[in-house]
């Protein structure tokens, strides 16, 4: 099932973090993961943006402009339906693989 | 519909650069304000932000990528880049266009020939099922020969006619002329005289009236006469055909029959047929004078070696009946030795093969040859402007440009100076076909060469020539000065550029044989090609 475990597991931090935080720029989106983590996962603006992009051309995220609290403007991301779908789709799947994984890892 | 979007959005490509730009300085900037809160100085903060985003200029292409439909808008740039390449060394373009053009002209032109004299088989239905009947080695000398294709006397068509298991149906005919036209304003056209069932082994079907059937071979004066097509509309202008339809023939009024249609020329490649009549059997035929052609529609079943055998085994008997009276016993001896044998005739029959598809064939060779140095000439000019374009490359792959993107810019320009020279190729096969043509001088050339399936091949087959350049890309990225990483190296990676230094500029000379390889094996597609339509 996993074609691209990694993007995969990309892609469904970011659509999870959304459904967290509603509506939420790519700074924070970043700072999210990282502290909801405790620092394990570190994702970099290198492969957010693109993965963002990608997510917003298939539908699944919106964009819209807006100003933050320290009074930048940034663009928000949200969670559209079709995104809430595909994080549900996404989440079933990560349970398998993490199943999968742990029986191999405890295979003796 | 995303593809839509994404074509439709390079439209305003500097908007959507605009806002990506935008909301990535503010991303930036917010994370610098953060590493400064945290205690680092400005330097660092800046310095930590932009190594989370990495190469800015690869980075914007890469956001940009998921946006728009870049690829589709880099190869039109890719395209207007080599023709802007191309304009500036001129000399170097139109060495290459033209060298390339030159070649495939003269193959193509040359091939058209040797596809219409020896490779098309007759418009006909299932035209592998005809087979000549024939002499083996010929006659040697035996008797008078009367025309071109003449091969057996009356009295042997007669013994053939009788006996022809190998064969559904037999007909024997012969090239000849015919005066059309009132008297006195007659003009001489070429006829061909059949036999009833000539049209109907052939299988061409008529396209206005009835052709000859064997009910119409009774009187040796010519009363009915089947035309073709092109004489059909320039003598009887197209007037359709009723049974009472005639015109003026050899002094005096015939019926005509019908109309063969449009792609049927007869069976002698080379020459057009304008009348065809039915032949008739002289009360008294000569034994020695041999006039007629002799073919036939093997069943299914019989194979050419078949028949060959079956012929054969009747031969003694066939000549020996038939042998002329009047003459030495030696020259007798020397008929009744003959045996038949049977041929495949599925392309017909032509003078124009006989005595040109030796020298046709070498010429191709010869041609085939050029286009092969030609290649060769245009792989090692490529290679040289390869060599003087390093710099760029080293530069391009300095900016972020990727490997695949190096070598889609090189088959697109490859691409172009093959499909123009290809395209110019063609257009000169034309006027060199018809040169060949006309030094080839028949009186009746009919020699039709519509030129698809060489020029769909000879189309395809530049795009290999050039592409040494498929071996360029490595070349400079083993030459270019590469950028030390900061990190350290394992030593497999380390070791890569010294291999690879070395390896490509070898692999760049094993391409260059393949490629001469395949410039050869291209040429020869062409009749490939032919061959299967």
């Amino acid at each position: 099932m996993a074609k691209n475990d990694l993007q995969g597991a990309l892609d469904l931090l970011i659509l999870k973090s959304l459904s967290q935080l509603g509506s939420m720029h790519g700074y924070g989106i970043v700072m999210h993961i990282e502290r909801v983590s405790d620092e394990l996962l570190n994702v970099e603006e290198g492969s957010l943006y693109p993965a963002l992009h990608r997510m917003d051309q298939n539908g699944w995220i919106r964009a819209e402009w807006a100003v933050t609290e320290a009074g930048r403007k940034a663009k928000y991301y949200a969670l559209t339906a079709a995104g809430k779908k595909q994080l549900a789709a996404r989440e079933k799947n990560w349970e398998q693989v993490v199943k999968g994984v742990q029986a191999i890892l405890r295979f003796a | 519909m995303g593809i839509f979007r994404r074509i439709w959005a390079l439209g305003n490509r500097s908007s959507l650069s605009r806002e990506n730009q935008s909301e990535l300085s503010e991303h930036m900037q917010m994370r610098i304000d953060a590493n400064i809160s945290r205690g680092m100085s400005q330097e660092e903060a800046t310095r930590e932000a932009r190594l989370r985003f990495g190469n800015p200029a690869v980075f914007k292409e890469k956001v940009e990528a998921e946006d728009a439909a870049l690829g589709l808008d880099s190869l039109f740039r890719d395209a207007r880049y080599a023709v802007r390449g191309f304009a500036k060394s001129p000399g170097f373009a139109l060495v290459a266009i033209l060298t390339l053009a030159l070649g495939i002209g003269a193959n193509t032109a040359v091939f058209q020939l040797l596809d219409a004299v020896r490779l098309r088989s007759l418009p006909i239905a299932a035209p592998s099922e005809l087979a000549e009947v024939r002499i083996a080695g010929g006659n040697r000398g035996f008797g008078v020969k009367s025309g071109a294709f003449a091969e057996f006397t009356i009295p042997m068509w007669q013994e053939v006619r009788r006996h022809h298991d190998p064969f559904s149906g037999v007909f024997d005919w012969r090239p000849t002329h015919m005066m059309v036209g009132k008297r006195g304003d007659a003009k001489l056209v070429n006829a061909i005289e059949v036999s009833g069932e000539f049209f109907n082994v052939l299988g061409v079907t008529p396209l206005q009236g009835r052709l000859i059937e064997p009910q119409d071979e009774s009187s040796c004066e010519i009363s009915k006469v089947v035309v073709s097509y092109s004489f059909w509309k320039s003598h009887l202008g197209s007037q359709p055909i009723t049974p009472n339809t005639t015109m003026a023939a050899e002094d005096r009024l015939v019926q005509v029959l019908g109309v063969t249609p449009p792609s049927f020329f007869g069976l002698s490649v080379g020459d057009r047929f304008d009348v065809a009549y039915p032949t008739c059997t002289p009360p008294n035929p000569r034994h020695e004078i041999f006039i007629v052609n002799v073919m036939g529609r093997l069943k299914p079943g019989w194979t050419i070696d078949r028949a060959s055998a079956y012929f054969n085994a009747l031969s003694g008997g066939i000549f020996q009946s038939t042998a002329p009276t009047g003459y030495s016993a030696d020259y007798v001896k020397t008929y009744t030795s003959f045996r038949l044998g049977v041929y495949p005739a599925g392309a017909g029959v032509s003078t124009l093969r006989d005595a040109y598809d030796t020298s046709l064939q070498i010429l191709l060779a010869i041609t085939g040859l050029v286009l092969l140095i030609a290649c060769a000439n245009l792989a090692n000019l490529m290679l040289a402007r390869a060599t003087t374009r390093q710099r760029e490359m080293a530069i391009r792959i300095a900016l972020g440009a990727s490997r695949g993107r190096l070598l889609r810019q090189m088959l697109i320009e490859s691409g172009l100076l093959a499909l123009t020279g290809a395209a110019l190729g063609m257009a000169i096969a034309q006027p060199l076909s018809r040169l060949l043509v006309a030094s080839l001088n028949t009186s009746h050339n009919s020699i039709h060469s519509p030129s698809h399936p060489t020029g769909a091949c000879c189309s395809l087959l530049p795009l290999w020539p050039p592409s040494p350049q498929l071996s360029s890309a490595p070349y400079p990225l083993c030459a270019a000065p590469r950028p030390i990483p900061s990190r350290p190296l394992n030593p497999a990676r380390a070791a890569w550029p010294a291999a690879a230094s070395t390896s490509p500029c070898s692999a760049l000379w094993w391409s260059h044989r393949w490629l001469s390889q395949w410039c050869s094996w291209s040429a020869h597609c062409s009749s490939f090609a032919a061959i299967a339509t």
